[in-house]
């Protein structure tokens, strides 16, 4: 008998079993079916032949179920029904859960990639923060963009551009070109003054002495008086914070009077905010140049254009160009002068810190020398990564094989890798993040820089790391998720944990690469090492040791030659000598001197110095020929005698220098040669040899040198100190030996150095750390084949050559590549020299020494692991 | 009879052209097609559905399930805004092909 209701549920039963039909499509099938049913049952069909005639004008199940099908694919954006949707948040987990497995199981191998990625980070970050701090440089002056220097461009033997300019130059540019606002000068000092407010004195050695626009000019905000009108009364200073406070405690330093060098009474007319670290110019107190010129005698030297000691300063116009400006100033020049032996220049002030001019190069250099390093080490430890995570792929054949048959697809393999991966980068990067939170101090000591990490206040740091880590994550999991996600099943199953040759390579390569960039690092950093070395050591032909000097202030010119005797009186003292020159930097110079023969054409830039009878014996400096300052002779500094140097004598001609007549307009008078001493470099910023004048003018003594026994030297300095004192009362006694001032100026040299050298270090031992994940590597692989051979009776040693053999040669290959690489690099960096040292052979032999070395120890370290094991323990292994 | 490409492209502008004159359900669609055309247009019925899915995929239509007068819940397909533009289009469209078709078919003329 028919069941209508029976058979229509058979039907729908035949529907459900198509998987793309709905239950609403089923529903609306069904309602179609039994309307169908219901209208041929009224014109008299019997319901069994109804059903049957219904079911088959609706169709059959499966044709439906494909045209519902389609819908469904266009509607889940032509996503087949049975293909899962892009994100499936329940695999995360499994992924996470199969990547902390694999953590877990390879302990090592996790903790090699992300130390060596995190070291090589965090030296990345350290070395940004200090360029970005570089970068900083005065840029925190607002008007910057519209500030120049005013440099010179001389042309004397060759040509130099040189920056402290002289100083009327400034008002003349103001006047004679519209573009210029406003000029303003500063005389960096180097002449420490004494400072006395009540019972309060110091010497103070930041000074620097400047015309009133400076405070408007420049960002050098008073926190007390008013920058328009101080300075302008000559008999005023501005204070820094710090220096205010240290006069005056809780007192208001404006209006106060202090005295300076206990002659001149000065009124505090302003407190500056302590000038930041990343300022060219630092200083701490500023007097008005009309002060120095009127009190000094330099009235006619501020007007002139001899005195070369300035820092000038423009700011242009808005909209003005410096480069069309720069040619107005040289036709100018050239039509008034008719020649341009002598041009000013402007160049833009917010690159001067990055571009100064000076022996060894300008930050700019180091910049670009830091940049390289932090890349080298980035890419090393990137290397490392890739390298280690490739490898580890290796070992995963298997599972991919597994994961395919039982249904992932290539894409499933690929998001599981870059997850893996990603995770791990990740994790270094939290670290990175307190590593260098925990270095920073170190670092600073080492940068005498006061870097922080402020990752949020630093947007392109965030940004350089974000980057920095997806190019990571994207590289290193790039070559395990693509190509191995690429295998057929049955092959990566059948094969297992082979390594195939084609990945082998790939990571051979990587290897090569790796160790050229450590090897090119060490030589590099050697090379650097020793011609910071040389420049620093180089015999600069006199003897600085157990010298003292101190500044000639107060009454101790007035009585020069009782002093000297005073001092002489002392045990302990060998020698006095006095200069006026700052014996390690800073001197004066002109191309204004004449003699007879001449060359017109010929303007070369001569040095002069003050010196006193015993400088030469003091220094140690040979003389080469005629005599020096007679010591009983005229001190009165107008003997008209002077001394030059070889070079000077080379200048002057073939003929004997001796008694030659030389013209010093600046002075007004003749002056006669009577001797020459050897050539020396007062200090390496010296360019090459110069010609160099010495005279007797002990009115310009600014320095007393004692030449002093090394024995019993702080004996001999206190009394040295209490005949300092008698006759110099009011004053402090503040010393300091040559060498050591000396060694100063290298400190930016030292850190350059001692950065260098941490830096190759961390090189090679991120490189160290891959090539013992890869050494282990290796050797796990082989665990089957030595077991084999053990068995078969292959000695120890035999198999640790054959371990060993694959990675020292690569690292021979690399060091082939390596050595030309640096030995080009290096020449191009010496070229920023002027003394430069050899690179010998020996820094590329040591090198790759060192590296071949420390690749072998941890090689072997893990083959003669491997090769002492029990065979049966390596045969069993699976 | 029509031929299944026509049949196929004629399917949807009808169901429109039903539907704007007011809502309708599947199995009363297919009938006033049968009945209008005395049998020459005959769908496999059953298709009608995944058509009608299609179209409110695009947004032609729009679907309610209401209880009808005979008890029956069913579901009620009406024509939307953008529905009655397609339609307007495919009118246009229908024709132009008329127009040319009934043009070139007749006999070619003595002036032309």
């Amino acid at each position: 008998m028919f069941d209508l209701e029976k058979s229509i549920h058979a039907w729908k039963r035949d529907l459900q079993g198509q998987e793309t039909l709905e239950d609403g499509t089923i529903a609306d099938l069904e309602i179609h079916l039994r309307d169908a049913v219901d209208a041929l049952k009224k014109e008299g069909v019997p319901e069994e032949e109804a059903f049957r005639q219904a079911v088959a004008r609706v169709g059959g199940a499966e044709g439906l179920a494909s045209e519902c099908g389609k819908v469904r694919e266009y509607r889940l954006d032509l996503r087949s029904p049975w293909r899962p949707s892009r994100f499936m948040p329940a695999l995360m987990g499994g992924y996470l859960k199969v990547a902390l497995r694999k953590f877990r199981w390879q302990k090592g191998y996790s903790f090699i990639n992300i130390a060596g990625l995190t070291v090589g980070m965090t030296c990345v970050v350290l070395l940004l923060l200090w360029i970005q701090d570089e970068l900083s440089f005065d840029k925190f002056h607002e008007k910057i963009d519209d500030i120049y220097i005013v440099s010179a461009r001389i042309k004397s033997e060759r040509e130099q551009l040189q920056v402290p300019s002289v100083p009327g130059v400034g008002p003349l540019l103001e006047e004679l070109f519209p573009e210029v606002e406003e000029s303003a000068r500063f005389l960096a000092g180097h002449l420490p003054c004494i400072l006395s407010y009540k019972d309060r004195t110091f010497s103070e050695p930041g000074i620097f002495t400047g015309d009133p626009e400076v405070l408007e000019m420049f960002t050098f905000p008073l926190t007390d008086g008013d920058p328009k009108t101080a300075l302008k009364d000559p008999d005023s200073l501005v204070l820094s914070e710090r220096v205010a406070k240290k006069y005056f405690g809780n007192e208001n330093p404006l209006g106060q009077i202090v005295t300076v060098d206990n002659l001149y009474p000065m009124k505090v007319v302003g407190v500056m905010k302590d000038i930041p670290r990343n300022s060219t110019f630092r200083f701490d107190i500023l007097m008005p140049l009309e002060f120095y010129a009127r009190n000094y005698d330099k009235e006619e030297d501020l007007k002139g254009f001899s005195n070369q000691n300035y820092f000038v300063f423009v700011r242009l116009r808005k909209g003005s160009s410096f480069d069309d400006l720069n040619r107005k100033i040289k036709e100018f020049v050239m039509s008034t002068y008719r020649n341009d032996e002598y041009v000013p220049v402007l160049r833009p002030f917010a690159r001067f810190h990055l571009n100064r001019l000076g022996d060894g190069g300008g930050s700019i250099e180091q910049i670009r020398l830091i940049g390289f390093l932090g890349a080298f080490i980035l890419l090393i430890a990137c290397i490392n990564f890739m390298n280690l995570t490739t490898a580890r792929s290796g070992n995963r054949s298997r599972e991919i094989g597994m994961r395919k048959v039982v249904g992932a697809f290539r894409k499933d393999i690929i998001k599981q890798f870059y997850f893996e991966t990603s995770l791990l980068v990740l994790i270094s990067m939290v670290l990175t993040v307190f590593l260098a939170r925990l270095c920073l101090p170190v670092f600073n000591g080492l940068s005498q820089k006061e870097l922080t990490l402020g990752l949020l206040r630093n947007p392109s740091l965030l940004g350089f790391l974000a980057g920095i880590s997806l190019i990571t994550a994207l590289t290193a999991g790039s070559y395990p998720a693509l190509f191995m996600s690429s295998f057929k099943p049955l092959r990566m199953i059948r094969e297992s944990a082979g390594s195939s040759s084609q990945r082998a390579g790939f990571r051979k390569v990587l290897v090569v690469i790796q160790f050229s960039l450590a090897i090119g690092l060490i030589a590099g950093a050697a090379g650097v090492y020793r011609q910071l070395n040389h420049v620093q050591t180089m015999d600069l032909g006199y003897n600085m040791e157990n010298l003292v000097f101190f500044s000639s202030q107060g009454k101790l010119l007035e009585h020069y030659e009782t002093a000297k005797n005073e001092f002489l009186q002392i045990p302990g003292v060998k020698k006095v000598s006095a200069s006026s020159a700052y014996p390690t930097g800073g001197r004066s110079n002109s191309t204004s001197w004449q003699w007879e023969g001449k060359n017109p054409e010929l303007k070369p830039l001569i040095t002069d110095m003050s010196v006193d009878s015993d400088f030469l014996e003091a220094f140690e400096i040979p003389l080469v020929q005629g005599r020096f300052f007679r010591r009983e002779g005229d001190h009165s500094g107008n003997s008209g005698e002077i001394l030059i140097n070889e070079k000077m004598a080379g200048i002057l001609g073939q003929k004997d220098p001796i008694d030659r007549r030389l013209f010093w307009p600046y002075r007004g008078r003749n002056y006669t040669v009577i001797g020459v001493i050897k050539d020396y470099l007062p200090n390496p910023s010296w360019r090459g040899e110069e010609p160099l004048i010495l005279h007797q003018t002990p009115d310009s003594f600014r320095f007393i040198f004692l030449k002093i026994d090394p024995e019993n030297i702080p004996q001999t300095l206190a009394q040295v100190e209490s005949v300092f004192e008698r006759l110099n009362p009011g004053f402090p006694f503040e010393y300091q030996f040559l060498d050591a001032a000396y060694e100063i100026q290298f400190n930016s040299v030292r850190r350059t150095r001692s950065l260098m050298a941490y830096l190759a270090g961390f090189a090679i031992f991120i490189s160290c750390l891959g090539l013992f994940g890869l050494a282990s590597f290796n050797a796990e692989q082989k665990t089957k084949e030595i077991g084999i051979r053990k068995v078969l009776g292959s000695s120890v040693p035999r198999i640790v050559i054959l371990l060993s053999k694959d990675l020292t040669r690569l690292v021979f290959l690399a060091n082939i590549i390596a050595w030309p690489v640096a030995w080009y690099l290096l020449q191009r960096w010496l070229q920023s020299f002027l003394y430069r040292t050899q690179i010998r052979f020996d820094i590329f032999i040591a090198a790759g020494g060192i590296a071949f070395f420390i690749a072998l120890v941890t090689i072997s370290g893990q083959s003669i692991k491997a090769a002492r094991a029990k065979p049966v323990d390596s045969l069993r292994y699976e | 009879m029509i031929s299944r490409t026509l049949m196929a492209a004629s399917t949807r502008p009808i169901i429109l052209a039903i539907l704007s004159r007011g809502e309708d359900y599947g199995y009363s669609l297919i009938q006033k097609v049968k009945g209008f055309s005395g049998g020459n247009i005959d769908w496999t019925e059953g298709m009608i559905y995944p058509v009608l899915q299609r179209m409110e995929v695009d947004g032609l239509i729009s679907s309610q399930w209401k209880m009808s007068a005979d008890k029956r819940p069913r579901r009620y397909f009406r024509i939307t805004e953008r529905g009655r533009e397609e339609l307007a289009a495919e009118l246009t469209g229908w024709g132009n092909v008329w127009k040319a078709l009934n043009h070139f078919a007749k006999p070619l003329r003595a002036e032309e």
